[in-house]
């Protein structure tokens, strides 16, 4: 028992000392991760029983080419969205020219049309008994040559459109929180304003592009609507195969595996291109960058590009919904249920965003607390769904609820002999967890992105100024990344709404959402009819994106403000004392 | 900031409440009496007549779950002697043997049926019953090519039809049930070299065969092989549609034909009402609004078949075992894979 | 009673390496201002977070106004020791104004109370136009201050800066030396201060530590740390140093350069190693002198002077600003320490 100092007074403080300061965190965000990656583990866990002949099949016939088609659309969409939400980010942050202002929120809306209608109502625009091919050949003649959409080339450009807005926002993001100092430091030192973007911009913006890259090239892994319209063969459409054709869904399950190995070779890459560039900034001045205004041709070039991109991604779909809208409204399927559909599909995108921005947090902040490799690798898993087929994930998930059910009744029979049927399977709880599994990436990555902003250092700040650990996220954290959190919400939402496969499976008996009915129109070819819900689902959707878009063009206009603050900081430069 | 946080305060109880009075919505158990619950692959527009017809008739509601066939499969896997199905229904044979397969039907007694419905349409113990039976013949166009240019469909694979064939993907069932119902006839080798004949013509391979049908229709391509009711609907928004059917192997086999049908499940709650429900879809007066609908033949041989469709002529149907279709289904699928057809 | 009291403070940071903090011990006085000088990874930010409760020690006892922060049994978390902090970044909160920056650590004052402490606080650096300023409007300098303020408000025991100073040019720092001096003088606060930079210790500090490798070699008032180091590290760290062989006889320390006196008492024969400061050192003019000048480099207030000795050993002077002699020139060198630091040679010289 160590003495103390002779006359020392020790005023009692009861709870405050303490032997272990507990710190939930890394705990929390262990049992979130796990749980989420469960139906994943699951997934891949089926590699170890593999099924030889299908897989001896498909390495004689389709294997290879399957992987080099995975990898192509890989390469090729990262590479467009890449170049098309990096350049545009860039043109409309540095810039002025004609229509900036609402090209800047218009170029995010793409956002809220799901990619499979982007990809069939290009189909049906550009194919060759599409509209615009017959127009031409009886304007200009039948021989007129025009590049087929049902190609590479067709599939890598709808997905490109589809999913630059994600490296679009990101970079954007990036390229506004940066320094005016550092980008004149680099004028000085003779760089040009290209060579500004190259050697200065770019590298500095790298992991929020990196992070867009990752997501996009995820979802385009995943997508099985748009590459089988496209007749493009990727290893998500083999999965399709082998489970509805060969009818074999553990072969299925293995080959999903296989495509996670590619989703883990993303996030490698991803992280090697991120560097080792600390995650937090040092506090600094930040005058964001003067955009310089375009004169002559080279305005008129950035409207077009803009323009062309904004009618090509979003009017020119949306248009043709309505077209088809208004044609199939004398049908009988605009029917009194309709706006059950609506409430349904709102409910449950709401839900999970709320939720998935929940788990998001304890997730982010166990990988920010915790040193341990185990929770790092669990957060890392637990986004692993995002590259996943909804489709794969909901047979994932099954697999754990109907052994929840199974174990629920087995133990409340021999309790109370009551048999209870199902709880969980083809419940809205099950529904909601498999979004969560397909969908907690996006949550984790824009939630991580915004805990950027709080430095360690703060965190310390706060608790030497008595802050607890609670305080110091109610007061410090909270009001910084509030704005990522709505973020997160708001991603999540579009992208659950939008969802179908795993709805298809997994939801509750009656309960039909928007999504569920374009699939019911659509398998069956009633394609006017599925214009409807499509255009209701990107309205639905229109109005977080625009908020989205919103609060992104005011960060914007936070950086004008400070323009006007200039000359008072350039007082206080002269650093006398006032 | 004592404002701002009550505000918090109580949006986070809303919110709290309303996800909690969601999430615990539990899965619906069937409840007893006066309902029977269908799992459907069979889209709701074409479903919904028929269910209000049964409705309308015997007062017992019909609930109906939609997805497609791998998906139902899946669901009732899982859920087991707790589902909540009666029926199961889907749009192609092979996929309702494969269920029978798996365990998931169970057969029953119905003279009913078994007068409405032909032998060869449905299981011998019910297990699953066809009810709407579709032909896939061949389509050409009526501007480029005659009749008599066509005869088989191994004779796609002639060298005159180089760049002039249009194929559904052999991703969808359609084109699978087709080459296994030739493999049942014809045998493996034969019909592989008979799908390699059609690949070395080139053929464009479309993911739906209305966009296959409006291809000749612009000129694309000149013959396909196609569903008859999708040609149907096109004629009937059109009836100056450029193509027509052919119905081929009329000397042989016939032309292939597939059913859609339906099956009372394993662990029925509702058996009786699920055997009244099919027994009503067999009868005449559901037959009509079962095929019609959806332009269709009725598997009711009492039941004359739409206006349009019958406009188009008899034709000998090819009356293999429509549910062999599922046996062989995992192998033509290979088979395709290995002859190169996408 | 000492106002800072550390035991024996130890912490690894991977259970194989060197300690990060070796058996740190230190008191501190009420109203001292203490520095903790040293290399990066000498552990000097080990022991600010170690005190501030940042960090569990593996071993020692943390003890601040006779309260028993860290022992074995207990440890009180950050937000109850009563201890400020400024950071080397500062750390503001970028969402709030520069007076709700400085009101944050006083939840505990009721408002009016509150609000006359932070007005108090902004007059006291001089920042009272700025209240409502957030803090990326402010120049590095005024963001300095309001750390300052911020960590001062509370009214905390102790206040440990960690490089305030390292982010500010240079007239500023200066300037902002004096700044802090005076107002932790006039608050009477203990600080306990890290940096690397040793003109800035010795100018603001009542004693100065210097930590090497987690171990706190020597701690004292500037000029014993300079005129007496402990050790070969503290002799080299605070100023110029360079080390010449002597050996102990009859009339002292026999060197290259002269016979000094054997003040800090070694033994006969020994062998040892003297310390001279360029200040010690002088150089006069001499053709036909044993040293050469090597190279001379021009400071504006004096030349430091490079000097080769016969033996091949070189040393440093400062010589007046004048100084007309240059690389090539010979001169006789004799030194005149204030005071002779010596520590036995480690490898034998002959």
């Amino acid at each position: 028992m160590p003495t103390r100092p002779a006359g020392a007074a020790i005023p009692f403080t009861g709870r405050l000392t303490r032997r272990f300061p507990r710190d939930p965190w890394p705990l929390a965000a262990g049992a979130v991760a796990l749980v989420v990656a469960t139906p994943i583990l699951i997934v891949l866990s089926s590699l170890a029983t593999p099924t030889l002949d299908v897989w001896a099949h498909l390495w004689q016939t389709q294997l290879l080419e399957l992987i080099w088609n995975t990898v192509a659309l890989i390469v090729g969409v990262g590479a467009g969205v890449a170049v098309l939400g990096t350049g545009l980010a860039w043109l409309t942050t540095m810039y002025r020219f004609p229509g900036r202002a609402i090209f800047e929120w218009l170029l995010i809306l793409p956002l809220a049309v799901p990619a499979y209608v982007i990809g069939f109502v290009f189909r049906g625009l550009f194919d060759y008994a599409g509209p615009v091919q017959t127009g031409l050949r009886r304007t200009v003649g039948p021989a007129i040559w025009f590049p087929d959409i049902a190609s590479y080339g067709g599939v890598v450009l709808v997905m490109t459109l589809v999913l630059y807005p994600y490296v679009y926002l990101l970079a954007r993001t990036a390229f506004l929180e940066q320094s005016e100092a550092t980008l004149e430091a680099a004028r000085a030192l003779g760089a040009s304003r290209t060579a500004l973007f190259w050697r200065t911009a770019l590298p500095l913006a790298r992991p929020s592009i990196a992070a867009g890259l990752s997501l996009a090239v995820m979802e385009a892994l995943a997508d099985f609507g748009t590459v089988a319209i496209y007749g493009y063969n990727t290893l998500t459409v083999a999965i399709y195969r082998v489970w509805f054709g060969l009818f074999n869904r553990e072969a299925a399950t293995e080959l999903a595996s296989l495509l996670l190995l590619f989703t883990g070779a993303v996030y490698a890459a991803e992280r090697a291109w991120r560097g080792r560039a600390r995650f937090y900034q040092t506090e600094r001045k930040a005058r964001p960058p003067a955009p310089r205004p375009l004169t002559g041709w080279k305005a008129w070039t950035a409207s077009g590009v803009a323009g062309v991109v904004v009618g090509g991604a979003f009017l020119l779909p949306v248009g043709q919904l309505v077209v088809w809208s208004v044609a199939a409204l004398g049908g009988s399927d605009f029917d009194d249920r309709y706006p059950e559909f609506v409430l349904n599909t709102l409910a449950v995108g709401g839900i999970t965003a709320l939720l998935a921005v929940g788990a998001a947090v304890v997730v982010a902040y166990g990988l920010r607390l915790s040193r341990s490799r185990m929770v790092a690798a669990c957060g890392r898993i637990a986004t692993l769904g995002y590259a996943l087929p909804g489709s794969v994930i909901a047979v994932g998930v099954l697999v754990p609820l109907a052994f929840l059910d199974r174990v629920c009744n087995a133990v409340l029979r021999t309790v109370w002999g009551a048999e209870v049927g199902l709880l969980v399977t083809g419940s809205m709880a099950g529904l909601v967890f498999a979004y969560l599994v397909r969908f907690l990436a996006i949550s984790v990555q824009t939630v991580e992105a915004s805990l950027v902003k709080v430095t360690p250092s703060m965190d310390m700040a706060g608790r030497s100024l008595g802050s607890s650990p609670g305080g110091v996220l109610r007061r410090i954290h909270l009001p910084l990344i509030r704005g990522g959190l709505c973020s997160a919400a708001i991603l999540v939402f579009i992208d659950v709404i939008k969802e179908m496969p795993a709805t298809l499976l997994l939801r509750p008996f009656g309960y039909e959402t928007l999504a569920v009915r374009i699939w019911q129109l659509t398998s069956e070819s009633f394609w006017e009819a599925a214009a409807l819900p499509a255009l209701t689902i990107v309205a639905a959707g229109m109005l977080p994106v625009l908020i989205l878009a919103r609060s992104s063009a005011r960060a914007r206009q936070g950086a004008d403000g400070e323009q006007g603050m200039k000359g008072s900081r350039d007082q206080g430069r002269g650093d006398k004392v006032p | 900031m004592i404002r701002g946080s009550s505000h918090r305060k109580a949006a986070a109880i809303l919110a709290l409440w309303m996800t909690s009075a969601t999430l615990l919505v539990p899965a619906d158990a069937a409840r007893d009496g006066g309902e029977v619950v269908v799992y459907s692959a069979r889209i709701e527009t074409l479903i919904k007549p028929m269910f209000d017809a049964f409705t309308r008739k015997t007062g017992t509601v019909v609930k109906y779950f939609t997805a497609s066939e791998a998906e139902l499969f899946e669901r009732l896997k899982a859920e087991g002697p707790h589902t909540a199905a009666d029926v199961l229904m889907t749009v192609d044979a092979g996929n309702l043997w494969v269920a029978e397969q798996a365990g998931l039907l169970q057969g029953f007694e119905s003279p009913t049926i078994a007068k409405n419905i032909p032998a060869h349409l449905r299981a011998k113990d019910h297990a699953w019953v066809g009810l709407a039976v579709r032909a896939r013949p061949i389509m050409y166009s009526t501007e480029r090519v005659t009749p008599s240019e066509l005869s088989t469909y191994e004779a796609l694979g002639e060298l005159k039809w180089r760049g002039r064939l249009c194929l559904r993907s052999s991703r969808k069932v359609y084109t699978q049930s087709l080459v296994a119902t030739m493999i049942t006839t014809l045998g493996g080798e034969r019909t592989e070299a008979v799908v390699r004949g059609w690949m070395t013509n080139a053929p464009r391979i479309f993911d739906s065969d209305t966009k296959q049908l409006e291809g000749i229709a612009a000129g694309q391509c000149d013959v396909t092989i196609a569903n008859t009711y999708y040609l149907a609907r096109l004629k009937a928004k059109d009836p100056g549609f450029p193509v027509a059917v052919f119905w081929p192997n009329q000397n042989d086999r016939g032309v292939h034909i597939n059913v859609s049908g339906a099956g009372v499940t394993r662990y029925a709650k509702h058996r009786e009402s699920a055997i009244r429900l099919i027994e009503f879809l067999s009868s005449p007066e559901a037959q009509n609004l079962f095929a019609d609908g959806n332009y269709e033949y009725p598997a009711n041989p009492e039941v004359k078949p739409h206006g349009l469709i019958a406009a188009w002529g008899a034709f000998k149907a090819d009356t293999v075992d429509v549910a062999a279709a599922g046996a062989l289904q995992a192998e033509a699928v290979k088979l395709m894979d290995r002859a190169g057809y996408k | 009673m000492s106002l800072l009291s550390i035991a024996h403070l130890t912490k690894h940071y991977t259970p194989t390496d060197l300690p990060a903090l070796d058996d740190f011990s230190l008191d501190a006085e009420p109203g001292e201002i203490i520095a903790l000088l040293g290399p990066s990874g000498s552990g000097k930010t080990t022991a600010l977070r170690l005190i501030a409760g940042f960090e569990k020690p593996d071993a020692g006892v943390v003890v601040i106004s006779g309260r028993r922060m860290a022992d074995e049994r207990v440890f009180v978390p950050p937000e109850e020791r009563g201890v400020g902090m400024v950071f080397q970044e500062y750390a503001l909160f970028p969402h709030l104004t520069v007076e709700e920056n400085i009101a944050f650590g006083l939840r505990t004052l009721h408002p009016g109370p509150r609000a006359q402490r932070v007005h108090g606080m902004l007059e006291t650096v001089g920042l009272t136009p700025f209240a409502r300023r957030y803090p990326h409007e402010l120049s590095g300098g005024q963001q300095q201050r309001v750390a300052l303020a911020r960590a001062l408000a509370p009214r905390p025991a102790v206040l440990l800066l960690d490089e305030p100073f390292s982010n500010l040019d240079a007239d500023l720092m200066v300037q902002m030396h004096q700044e802090v001096y005076t107002i932790l003088r006039d608050l009477g606060t203990t600080a306990l201060f890290v940096t690397h930079d040793q003109e800035e210790a010795f100018m603001i500090a009542d004693r100065v530590g210097i930590l090497n490798q987690g171990r706190l070699e020597q701690l004292g008032r500037p000029e014993e740390i300079y005129h007496r180091p402990a050790t070969r590290f503290v002799a080299r760290f605070v100023g110029k140093a360079d080390f010449l062989p002597g050996r102990v006889t009859e009339e002292g320390i026999t060197t290259e350069i002269g016979t000094l006196p054997n003040t800090p008492q070694f033994p006969g024969g020994a062998q040892v190693e003297v310390m001279v400061r360029p200040d010690h050192i002088e150089l006069i003019p001499d053709p036909t002198g044993s040293a050469m000048i090597l190279a001379r480099q021009f400071r504006g207030p004096d030349n430091l002077v490079v000097v080769q000795l016969p033996s091949g050993a070189t040393i440093h002077s400062y010589q007046p600003s004048a100084l007309t002699l240059g690389p090539g020139d010979r001169g006789k060198v004799v030194a005149r320490p204030a005071h002779v630091v010596a520590f036995l040679a480690t490898k034998p010289w002959l």
